[in-house]
């Protein structure tokens, strides 16, 4: 296919200042106005400062519609503070018959030198905004007058068939794989039913594979079927014609994959059962299981019995802890001041804070003590704060 | 006790209720000049506290809330461009300022938080090749969550060791609840005014040298300290590799300090055995780093120095 996006015949062409206190220039080019349906219409926009007074910056988009497809082809944007400039291209795909309008979103946002220098001098904690004075700008629509495609048309652009058949002969039931292809430019060569369906066959199909990668003119897709193809007897895959129609050479033609007979010999089926790792059959249940689950339900009571005993018991431990307070048995055992200081300070306890302060000044002021009595307001403290 | 301590306190007393231990813990803090690590479940006056202490003392006060995102700029401040001067100017973070409360100092990085401690410990910050000292007093009071939470890097032991006391505390009595309930209910907390001032705060500090510490009690710190390091010298029963790290030099110097700072609060003239057996709790529980069996067996810091105190011999 001869490349002619980049020929000079530009049949639409939108050139102009929307007002004088407009800014910039815009021009929007199309290859054609008269498309078929299906063939990419190559549509670029350009953007461009004129004023170098302001900061000028752009939001552009063009809007969403069902009667055509939409692919970004190439975008320039330059940002340059007071000459900004903009180009986008787009390869659009006519998806309805007839007059259709393309149409476009377009934002001025103005701002200043000042306000760009505020706005980068945020940070990640003191994000400021960028302040611009938005302005939405109306730009003329493209319309198009799309021609119909030749009756059965199924491949719209420049495209080949290949295809690749794994063995002609097989055995029965070992599937064959076959591949089928079609690439080249246009629009994406998705076909419903590449294969038709076969008598006595099964017949695996895996999703077409796409593939797209963006040359000098326009968009190159391969799109690969998948089949494996599998039978008891010998079988034919019948021809299947695609028809297909170049735009660019106003062309119809047809690809065609031919007719193939796979030779299928028949294998013994009992041969192919696995008697190697064939799984045990299942036997009937031994006394050993029923054993086990007596077990695990023996098990189960014990521990059903032991949360009921298990309250009265946390009870009886309760009140003998309570007798026998460990803190209180060593208050007993101490024979000298000095001794219960040591018990009193590893407690740290402020409900000792007196009791403390009483053995600090006999001990290092000389102060008159009654130890028995300390001892035993002690034991009635510890006894309230358990209690508490 | 001191009248201008007692002004403060009866000051502090109008915005906080209960938790003396906090309180006294702060004050002490304040006189030694060191830093406090808190640890308690969320909503007992933390900040309150050190609000009111704040208000009292006609001191700067700024709290920081750690995040698992915040930058150590975030806390000790950075250089800002000014777009109409074309200069540089340098805006001084949250650590600027007499006493900081870093809550949940565990949830920020391990960058965060080791700015925050060498501030601690170098009492200066530097941003952009420009040096800046800290105001006095500085005094850091850190909260941290537990471990076992999501999301918590924890401390390592030589941060940890530049705090001189860890705080645990705890709820307020029944009849301190209710007393809370009433005032908060009816609005009635009392304002508080300021009862003294930086220059006060440096006096008292000075009159700390005329504490009495005597050597018998000073050998008593040196030994309640080596026995978090060789417990079976003191004839300490503990299982092997109960500690795996006992506590450093700085353990010493902070239950010194401490001692002496809580001995001039009760209005004592001389430092007992007894006041150093009170604070010994609060300086050492953080810096005694248990085994992993010990730690398995549920033992903490706290059972560790109980067991010294009750076994190191009282002068």
């Amino acid at each position: 296919m001869k490349p002619n996006l980049g020929k000079v015949l530009v049949p639409l062409v939108l050139f102009a200042h929307i007002s004088l206190a407009t800014p910039f220039t815009y021009r929007i080019d199309t290859d054609t106005d008269t498309p078929y349906l299906k063939a990419p219409v190559h549509l670029s926009i350009e953007l461009n400062q004129t004023d170098p007074k302001p900061v000028l910056l752009f939001d552009f988009a063009v809007r969403k519609n069902r009667a055509y497809r939409l692919e970004q082809f190439r975008t320039l944007t330059d940002d340059t503070p007071h000459h900004t400039h903009h180009r986008y291209e787009y390869l659009l795909y006519p998806l309805r018959e007839g007059n259709i309008s393309v149409d476009f979103h377009l934002l001025q946002r103005l701002s200043d030198d000042d306000k760009i220098a505020y706005f980068f001098s945020g940070d990640r904690d003191d994000f400021k905004k960028l302040e611009t004075v938005d302005s939405e700008v109306k730009l003329p629509s493209v319309t198009l007058l799309v021609r119909p495609l030749p009756p059965s048309t199924e491949l719209v652009g420049d495209f080949k068939l290949h295809h690749d058949l794994s063995a002609e002969k097989t055995q029965a039931y070992t599937p064959v794989s076959l591949h089928i292809a079609l690439d080249g430019e246009g629009y994406p060569p998705i076909v419903k039913h590449p294969l038709p369906s076969i008598k006595g066959v099964k017949i695996f199909a895996d999703k077409p594979r796409i593939q797209r990668r963006k040359t000098a003119h326009g968009i190159y897709y391969r799109v690969t079927y998948t089949y494996a193809l599998s039978a008891a007897e010998s079988f034919t895959i019948p021809q299947r014609d695609f028809i297909a129609f170049d735009p660019r050479k106003g062309r119809r033609y047809t690809l065609t994959l031919p007719r193939t007979r796979i030779v299928v010999s028949p294998v013994d089926a009992a041969a192919l059962v696995d008697k190697h790792d064939t799984p045990p059959l299942l036997e009937a249940p031994s006394y050993r299981d029923i054993f086990d689950i007596l077990g695990y339900l023996l098990a189960f009571a014990a521990g059903w019995i032991a949360a009921l005993v298990s309250p009265s018991f946390a009870f009886s431990r309760k009140k003998r802890r309570h007798d026998h307070d460990p803190f209180v048995e060593a208050v007993k055992r101490t024979k000298h001041p000095k001794a219960l200081l040591s018990l009193l300070l590893a407690a740290d306890n402020r409900a000792f804070d007196e009791a403390i302060k009483a053995l600090e000044a006999h001990l290092y002021d000389n102060a008159p003590l009654d130890f028995k009595a300390l001892k035993r307001r002690l034991q009635t403290i510890t006894r309230k704060d358990n209690d508490a | 006790m001191h009248e201008s301590i007692r002004k403060l306190l009866d000051e502090i007393g109008k915005a906080v209720i209960g938790q003396q231990e906090m309180v006294e813990g702060l004050l002490i803090a304040l006189l030694s000049e060191g830093h406090i690590l808190i640890e308690g479940v969320p909503g007992l006056a933390k900040t309150t506290t050190v609000n009111a202490l704040s208000q009292a003392m006609g001191l700067d006060f700024k709290r920081i809330q750690f995040t698992p995102d915040l930058l150590p700029s975030d806390i000790t401040g950075t250089q800002i461009y000014n777009p109409k001067t074309q200069e540089f100017h340098i805006k001084q973070g949250p650590l600027f300022a007499n006493l900081v409360l870093a809550d949940e100092i565990n949830r920020a990085p391990a960058k965060v938080q080791s700015a925050l401690l060498e501030a601690m410990q170098e009492k200066q910050i530097t941003i952009a090749e420009e040096t800046f000292v800290l105001p006095d007093p500085f005094m850091v009071m850190a909260t941290q969550n537990p471990i076992e939470q999501e999301g918590v890097y924890p401390l390592p032991e030589a941060q940890l060791d530049r705090f001189m006391m860890k705080l645990v505390v705890h709820h307020n009595s029944e009849e301190e609840e209710l007393e809370i309930m009433r005032k908060a209910a009816k609005k009635a907390f009392g304002t508080v005014t300021q009862a003294m001032d930086a220059d006060t705060l440096a006096a008292l500090k000075k009159m700390l040298d005329t504490i009495h510490f005597d050597s018998e009690v000073e050998r008593y710190i040196v030994r309640l300290v080596a026995a978090t390091r060789n417990p079976a010298a003191f004839d300490i029963d503990l299982p092997p590799d109960t500690i795996r790290y006992g506590a450093s030099p700085r353990a010493s110097i902070d239950l010194y300090k401490a001692a002496r700072a809580k001995a001039f609060l009760e209005g004592k003239t001389y430092v007992s055995p007894a006041t150093v057996g009170l604070v010994a709790h609060n300086v050492l529980r953080h810096r005694i780093v248990l085994g992993y069996e010990a730690r398995a067996k549920g033992t903490s810091a706290d059972t560790i120095v109980s067991t010294i105190l009750e076994t190191v011999p009282i002068p």
